[in-house]
């Protein structure tokens, strides 16, 4: 039996080798990937020259910031607003801190473009903006979003299916959409043998090529595949075994002996559930479910805390001064203070009115994205798509990640500045006599800056791994279940 | 004749088991499409108008303050649904939903429905218009190859042609019997409740109904090209799994490759300013909050202009001037630098639409989201609005403060009385004939497609073999 089936197996590899169908696929499935590529590295190059020309526009801002300081110190017969002064710490945290927290791109980020076109590679920081994520995003042609990229993901997770469909249907139907799977039929071979030999060539090939045009695309993009190798690695092992799920898949029909119509019918149908419909009735369930946190609900209510803390502004500033020991003592000054410095008494207030809701959507983001996840291993185009986001660090949880270390961030920022800010209601350094500038801050070296700190490779490596894993376990089943299928030839034989 | 023709082709169709039921289940999941796009736009109608009213009630209400400070305080205005937006969603889901009004900046609009939507929400916000470019043609091709290569492979055909008069005679009662089930299960129920929508909740205006026919009319004419390209595909190619196999390779490439592949090369070689660089350029050229050097040079500008050597003795209050000059400053920047992104921001749509030469889908996609009033061009409308509105109320405000000279330490309060002055914000409903110019290419490359194929039907049906 075995001898049958390694025979077969040789001459298939040959004869296939010879049919143009072939090759036509895989040149026009490696030209999309190669433009794929093309794509996902322009939006990342542009994205990462952003953040580079904000973190110049930051650095000469600062720099620019720092020489006015120096030519306020002077003599001048009327003092400087507090909101046009930089030596005025109070006037500095509000009017003149400028930073941005930024996300750098890894080393393979365009495998797949993600969410990395609609997430924000640069959040601003100041120390007012309730839990330090300010709604910003970068300006992108909304119809490409819409539409979704050409990026190597999307031809992964869609145009590969379909290669894989039409090469498997119309290799593996040949004989019989021609009559010669009767003669077939007629030899000393088993039915399972010759479908496994025809259907296991197909898939060398195929799996060949993909091993081949996935690291090459990358490669044509710009990426160190040797430097990057877990990374490639992991993803090709991912890549490959879902081929294996849509070739195993079409053996699963091409076993039940249909004509190449009725097996790429299904085939599409199958595609088409998986990759539309399917994620469609997804979304209308979550929705239903978890409704997606409504932006406008949040304005509503950030208008409405702000309306009630103005109308209580004096009480509540006050009640702020007798909390703290350190502040108790100097109710006398509350009349006195910039509106910068009573910002940083009452911004925590508005924060600690919002929390409820803000709280109650970050919930629904993340039931969200766990039931997108979920779905993820039901819809393996969606599974993939999100699998390798993940290995590209283009993925949501990376951003939330971003979003917690931007909030640990301002919240360094608010405890440094608002000790030196509150520190000018129960020590304020004397103004020099005459002075123009009010020169009680001028330590702008010494201001925390961001530091992004990237998540363990071993965190992404894991979602291709487990991703990969089930889809080998069910490209297993599907094998079995195509085995067992093709134990007869066609009744009508 | 032709009604005869059509109505036996038609039962035949119907006959067929799996083609009733790709009908069926592509029938179902468009109705579902449509009703969960009619259901967020009715939630979004209702949020929308929500708040519009709670911002007048806090603009009315704010009490007595300085208008400066009301300047700052205004409101949020919010974008309204799209017309059709049940029916095509377009952009709308990756656009700002509501804008702040604010003194002194041109802000972006914010909140996008799916601006951080996870991968099952932004893959799952599929609408009948997007469900109908990529599967309308699947289903056209399936129709067109159970309908005519199958009956040649099973010899009915050859019989057909001995008996006809002329190919054609059999090719369009084809064709049109594809149209005219793709049109009854895909398309027309859709319209038809959605139109039964706009007169139960008071929407319907000619300028909707206008919409309605015309958006039907270019998909009615996209599933022509398409039933169009699958008869003739399947006609002049002998073999039936050859014409299967052209048949979805053209579906892949028309349908689904192209119109992505047409959006990312506009966005390649049309590229739009990065945000980085057009926000650094606003605050570089008009600041928000302007520096010492910047304000004592407007005062001397000022003193200069009226001939005086005090600022406590121009004719009004100098901070209510210099708040003027500011903002009337940073109306030529924004126009400048914003104008010229969404402009060109609109004729990256312009491109994309010409590409509708290369495939039906991308013409169709084009036309469908301007007919709706969910494309860019449409948005674009709402900003300027929206942005107008700022400028009369800011103006007004400043204004209020230049008019009212005070000690210096006071400040000029302004109350409700001046506030209601300050009318509520209606953005203006945009005409089909005045937006519609981003797709003119479109129409004019579908009006081609469609030429095209039923040409290339009548040349199938010339050289047909049974």
């Amino acid at each position: 039996m075995s001898v049958g089936f390694w025979s077969l197996l040789r001459w298939d590899l040959r004869h296939l080798s010879r049919q143009p169908v072939l090759w036509i696929a895989l040149a026009l499935l490696g030209a999309a990937m190669a433009f794929g590529t093309h794509n996902g590295a322009a939006l990342h190059r542009a994205q990462a020259q952003a953040q580079m020309r904000e973190q110049a526009d930051d650095a000469r801002w600062l720099a620019s910031t720092e020489a006015k300081a120096a030519s306020y110190a002077r003599q001048a017969s009327t003092p400087l607003p507090y909101w046009q002064d930089p030596t005025d710490v109070a006037g500095f945290s509000r009017y003149f801190l400028r930073q941005h927290a930024i996300k750098p791109h890894v080393s393979i980020s365009i495998l797949a473009v993600g969410q990395s076109d609609v997430l924000p590679s640069r959040l601003p920081l100041k120390l007012e903006t309730p839990f330090a994520i300010a709604p910003v995003y970068d300006f992108e042609h909304p119809r490409g979003l819409a539409l979704g990229r050409f990026d190597l993901g999307f031809v992964i997770a869609h145009v590969l299916p379909i290669v894989v469909m039409l090469v498997m249907v119309l290799l593996a139907t040949f004989e019989r959409d021609t009559g010669v799977l009767r003669l077939v039929a007629a030899q000393q071979v088993r039915p399972q043998i010759w479908l496994a030999a025809r259907i296991g060539a197909i898939g060398a090939w195929l799996l060949l090529a993909v091993a081949l045009l996935v690291p090459a695309s990358l490669a044509f993009a710009g990426v160190d595949i040797v430097q990057a190798w877990p990374d490639v690695g992991t993803s090709l092992v991912l890549v490959l075994a879902y081929a294996a799920f849509w070739m195993t898949t079409s053996a699963v029909v091409v076993a039940s002996w249909p004509r190449a119509a009725g097996a790429l019918g299904v085939l599409v149908a199958l595609w088409a559930v998986l990759g539309i419909a399917a994620p469609i009735a997804g979304r209308s369930i979550t929705d239903a479910w978890v409704p997606p946190p409504s932006g406008v609900a949040m304005i509503d209510l950030q208008r409405r805390t702000a309306d009630a803390i103005e109308a209580r502004r004096d009480v509540l500033v006050s009640d702020a001064f007798r909390a703290r020991p350190d502040l108790a003592g100097h109710l006398e000054r509350i009349g006195d203070i910039d509106y910068s410095t009573r910002m940083t008494l009452l911004t925590p207030i508005i924060e600690a009115r919002l929390a409820p809701l803000h709280r109650q959507q970050s919930q629904a983001r993340a039931t969200r994205d766990r039931l997108s996840d979920v779905a993820g291993y039901l819809l393996p185009p969606l599974g993939i798509e999100s699998a390798l986001s993940t290995l590209a660090g283009t993925d949501v949880a990376r951003h939330r990640e971003f979003e917690v270390q931007t909030r640990a961030h301002q919240q360094r920022l608010r405890a440094w500045f608002y000790a030196r800010v509150q520190g000018q209601i129960t020590a304020p350094t004397p103004r020099p006599a005459g002075s123009y500038a009010r020169m009680n801050f001028t330590e702008f070296d010494a201001i925390p800056s961001f530091q992004w700190r990237e998540p363990s490779n071993s965190v992404r490596l894991r979602a291709g791994v487990a991703m990969t894993i089930w889809l080998l376990v069910v490209s297993m089943l599907l094998a079995c279940v195509a085995w067992i299928r093709a134990r007869r030839w066609p009744a009508e034989l | 004749m032709i009604a005869r023709l059509l109505s036996v082709e038609l039962a035949l169709l119907w006959r067929e088991r799996h083609v009733r039921w790709t009908l069926v289940a592509l029938a179902v999941v468009m109705l579902a499409a449509f009703a969960s796009g009619a259901i967020q736009q009715s939630l979004d109608g209702s949020r929308t108008q929500d708040l519009a009213a709670a911002e007048r009630t806090r603009w009315l209400a704010q009490g007595e303050k300085d208008p400066h400070s009301a300047a700052h305080y205004s409101i949020h205005a919010t974008r309204r649904p799209a017309p059709l937006a049940a029916l095509d969603a377009g952009v709308g889901a990756y656009l700002g939903q509501t804008v702040w009004l604010e003194a002194h900046q041109q802000n972006d609009t914010l909140y996008r429905p799916l601006g951080d939507a996870a991968p099952l929400h932004r893959r799952g916000a599929a609408n009948p218009a997007t469900l109908l470019i990529a599967l309308g043609p699947l289903a056209a091709f399936v129709l067109a190859y159970a309908s005519l290569a199958a009956s040649r492979d099973r010899g009915t055909l050859r019989l057909s042609l001995g008996a006809a008069s002329s190919p054609l005679r059999i090719v369009i009662p084809k064709a049109l019997a594809i149209l005219v089930a793709l049109l009854l299960a895909l398309l027309l129920p859709a319209v038809a409740i959605d139109t039964g929508l706009a007169f139960v909740q008071q929407r319907a205006s000619v300028d909707l109904l206008l919409r309605l026919s015309a958006w039907t009319a270019v998909f009615a004419a996209y599933l022509a090209v398409m039933a169009a390209i699958g008869v003739a595909v399947a006609v002049r190619i002998g073999h039936a799994r050859t014409a299967l196999s052209v048949l979805v390779a053209l579906w892949v490439v028309l349908a689904l490759a192209l119109p992505r592949g047409s959006s990312t090369q506009v966005e390649t070689g049309h590229p739009l300013p990065s945000s980085q660089q057009v926000r650094q350029q606003l605050l570089d050229e008009a600041p928000s909050y302007w520096s010492a050097e910047t304000g004592l040079a407007r005062q001397a500008a000022l003193l200069a202009t009226y001939k005086v050597a005090r600022v406590e003795d121009l004719p009004f209050n100098v901070r209510g001037a210099e708040l003027d000059q500011a903002e009337r400053h940073s109306h030529v920047v924004f126009d400048r630098v914003l104008g010229d992104m969404h402009d060109r921001a609109i004729a990256q749509d312009t491109a994309f639409a010409r590409h509708g030469w290369l495939s039906p889908a991308t013409a169709a996609l084009s036309l469908s989201q301007v007919l709706a009033g969910s494309d860019f061009a449409h948005h674009r409308r709402f900003i300027d609005d929206a942005e107008r509105y700022r400028r009369a109320l800011v103006n007004r405000m400043n204004h209020e403060v230049r008019n009212h000279k005070v000690a210096p330490g006071e400040r000029v309060t302004a109350d409700a009385r001046l506030w209601s002055q300050i009318p509520a914000f209606v953005p203006a409903q945009v005409s089909l004939g005045s937006a519609w110019g981003p797709a003119r290419p479109a129409l004019l490359a579908l009006l081609a497609w469609l030429v095209a194929a039923v040409g290339a039907l009548a040349f199938a049906a010339r050289g047909m073999r049974p």
